[in-house]
């Protein structure tokens, strides 16, 4: 008898609780995953060719708008590679506000993904709001988390979404002391509910069926904190490379099926040993090679739950995001209280001459793992060529990896129904936090 | 006829927030209205991918569209919202104008442009350009702003609970920059501001910041946007064509009066 070979799709059209527009399409046939792949449907918006030809001042504004959710880390990523074409050194003060406006996008982000998208799967609700009524506490912890989030960004970037008041070489305005204490104020009261993500996490384990190794990258901290900056990326290979030669070592290429680019990591080096490789980046990875330098608060909430953050397992990835709450509430609190004494409100911006020119790259930690843009700056001012890789574009094959592991355990395990096995593998997909528009800010289609 | 919202005053709408090709902060401003728990009592979200894994297709009272319209999908989604909603809204900056995807429309026609950028023919860029949605679909309000003002959304919301509708912002930028105090940055620092042209609503945000305004709300509805002036004063202070067009192009390249208002007070010049 001839054999008859069943192909059978499990889909989902639309991943709900994620930042923009995707879906997932798993083929299996013969009882075997065949092939697992991310729709994404969100169209190409070009950053990166429309940019060219601008002034490098409109190209930074526009920049930050391939994302709401982490606009400031984009915003921040993009007037630092401006700076370092045009050699511009901005104050200490700067790089402080900034820093503290970064952590503000990160308390906002791991709040809303954790509370809003990630905890309705856990706890069997649609979502957030119909959460409200059983978990009234929880929820109000998770919005007045991401208020705080986004209050920083306010206080410092003048709106939370697209923050205007960055600029290249400082700020328009700087925020008042006043302004500063009622934040620290703020972050103060905050550090019990900054617990409360990891205190739900806790009751619920890992899937097993996802653990398998796998290569982690993040920033390494150059003077002991934990926070989204530093001078080199390491790879939990015990590979490094500066940050600045980002793009002889993350090397993006294009697939069929999707909108976005796909990611390998290529350590360089001796020979051909090393063949580039799939990586993930994120929360997870950060805990993973820098967990040493975590606050003591965070520390010992991690040391207690070391089954939760496992790094072999993408679920991990909510965990860590919850330790980094907890830290980032501590290091904001810190930086708000020394800024409200130390604040200079008349501190003009750094002056610097566009038309110098000059190629910068630079890459930071976004709240969903590492983030790069490279500007080249030409003699008058313009963008001769940008570069932006994202941190979804980077985990996005791990995560179709994860997505196929746990279709492959569930048909083993004999169930077949797809109503069953898909709203699992949107929580496999949601644990990434992934940001679909970021990851369609450029394309290439052939 | 202003579309309204009769069913509202009797029972709970139902509403729809959507998206289309955009970065999805118009969503998240609603989702993270510092009152969404009270919404959420007053409406039904019948479809929120962002916020809730119980979203479905059909019948809508109110619809919430964020986005350009960039891929054939978008433009089929778009028809169907527009069949299934009594009232449809178009929120941000990308469902208004385009978006900042918009940025090179009108600017440089495409053969120039994809030669000079792409050279190589490495992209193929057309039958992609963003466009806003009401190129396709008839749009009964406009929520500006790139992100919108979470004090707007509310406002909204509230008008339609009650029947009623809400009021478009037809006045410039520098009415509200006047009345809040700021100090002129056009005028007394030759700052390269946009506010005379845009669409207020954000209470001069971005003035009182000391930063010029870079049109995130628009052109002024209607065709009331002095560009020409406007581009008058930037030729007058030393700017270039080039340099105007390109800022004014960020949020209003689809304005059909724009450039040629631009190309006037420029006599043609290159």
């Amino acid at each position: 008898m001839k054999q008859v070979k069943i192909s059978r799709p499990i889909l989902v059209d639309h991943v709900a609780r994620i930042e923009g527009k995707a879906g997932i399409e798993v083929m299996v046939s013969n009882k075997q995953v065949s092939s697992v792949q991310m729709n994404i449907f969100e169209g190409p918006r070009f950053f990166e060719a429309i940019t060219v030809g601008k002034k490098v001042e409109d190209a930074v504004a526009v920049f930050p708008r391939i994302c709401s959710f982490c606009a400031a880390a984009h915003k921040i990523t993009a007037v630092e590679a401006a700076e370092a074409a045009l050699g511009v050194e901005p104050s200490d003060q700067t790089k402080r506000l900034r820093e503290l406006l970064y952590i503000g996008d990160y308390i906002e982000s791991h709040a809303l993904h954790l509370f809003f998208l990630a905890f309705p799967d856990l706890l069997g609700y649609h979502d957030a709001l119909s959460m409200a009524g059983d978990y009234s506490d929880t929820v109000k912890a998770g919005i007045a988390l991401k208020d705080v989030g986004a209050r920083i960004q306010s206080v410092i970037g003048a709106r939370y979404i697209h923050q205007e008041n960055l600029l290249i070489g400082g700020f328009g305005k700087i925020p008042g002391k006043a302004q500063m204490g009622a934040l620290k104020d703020e972050l103060a009261s905050l550090k019990s509910a900054s617990e409360l993500a990891s205190d739900i996490l806790i009751n619920f384990s890992n899937w097993k069926e996802l653990d398998s190794p796998r290569l982690h990258l993040a920033i390494a901290p150059d003077d002991g904190r934990y926070t989204m900056y530093g001078s080199h990326i390491h790879a939990s290979s015990d590979t490094s490379f500066p940050m600045k030669d980002y793009r002889k070592h993350i090397l993006e290429h294009v697939v069929e099926h999707s909108f976005a680019k796909h990611c390998r990591y290529d350590p360089g080096g001796s020979k051909k040993k090393n063949e580039p490789s799939i990586f993930t980046t994120g929360a997870l990875s950060r805990y993973t090679l820098n967990k040493r330098s975590l606050t003591n608060r965070a520390k010992e909430r991690s040391i207690m739950n070391k089954d939760h953050l496992d790094p072999s397992n993408p679920l991990s990835n909510n965990f860590a995001q919850a330790v980094e709450l907890i830290h980032y509430i501590d290091l904001a609190h810190n930086l708000a209280s020394e800024l409200a004494e130390t604040i200079d409100e008349n501190e003009r911006p750094v002056k610097y001459d566009p038309q110098k020119g000059g190629i910068g790259a630079v890459a930071t930690e976004a709240p969903r793992g590492l983030l790069t843009y490279l500007l080249d700056i030409d003699g008058t001012g313009r963008i001769k060529n940008a570069d932006v890789i994202t941190p979804t574009a980077m985990f996005l094959p791990m995560m179709e990896k994860d997505v196929g592991r746990m279709a492959q355990s569930l048909v083993d395990g004999g169930i077949s129904d797809p109503s069953i096995i898909a709203p699992k593998l949107e929580t496999v997909v949601r644990s990434y936090d992934p940001c679909v528009s970021c990851s369609v800010h450029v394309t290439t289609v052939k | 006829m202003v579309e309204t919202c009769s069913v509202c005053e009797t029972r709970k709408p139902v509403v729809g927030v959507y998206a289309l090709t955009s970065c999805y902060g118009c969503q998240l401003m609603i989702a993270t209205v510092e009152k969404i728990l009270q919404i959420s009592e007053a409406v039904t979200f019948k479809s929120f991918h962002m916020l809730t894994s119980a979203s479905s297709h059909g019948k809508v009272d109110i619809a919430f569209v964020e986005g350009s319209v960039s891929t054939e999908k978008d433009l089929i989604e778009l028809k169907q919202i527009r069949e299934d909603a009594t009232v449809l809204v178009a929120i941000g900056a990308c469902s208004i104008h385009g978006g900042v995807q918009s940025w090179d429309q009108g600017l440089r026609d495409y053969p120039e442009m994809y030669e000079k950028v792409y050279g190589n023919g490495e992209i193929a860029y057309e039958g992609l350009a963003a466009k806003p949605i009401d190129h396709y679909v008839k749009v009964d309000h406009y929520l500006p702003g790139c992100p919108p003002d979470e004090r707007e959304i509310v406002y909204f919301l509230s008008t339609f609970l009650f029947g009623t509708y809400p009021e478009r912002k037809e006045r410039p930028v520098c009415h509200e920059c006047r009345l809040a105090g700021n100090p002129c940055i056009l005028i007394e620092k030759g700052e390269m501001c946009l506010g005379s042209v845009t669409t207020s609503g954000c209470n001069a945000l971005c003035i009182g910041f000391g930063i010029p305004c870079i049109g995130c709300r628009g052109p002024t509805p209607y065709d009331t946007a002095s560009f020409d002036a406007l581009a008058k004063e930037f030729k007058r202070l030393g700017k270039t064509r080039e340099e105007v067009l390109d800022r004014l192009s960020i949020f209003g390249s689809h304005d059909r009066r724009m450039r040629q208002m631009v190309e006037k007070a420029y006599g043609g010049e290159k």
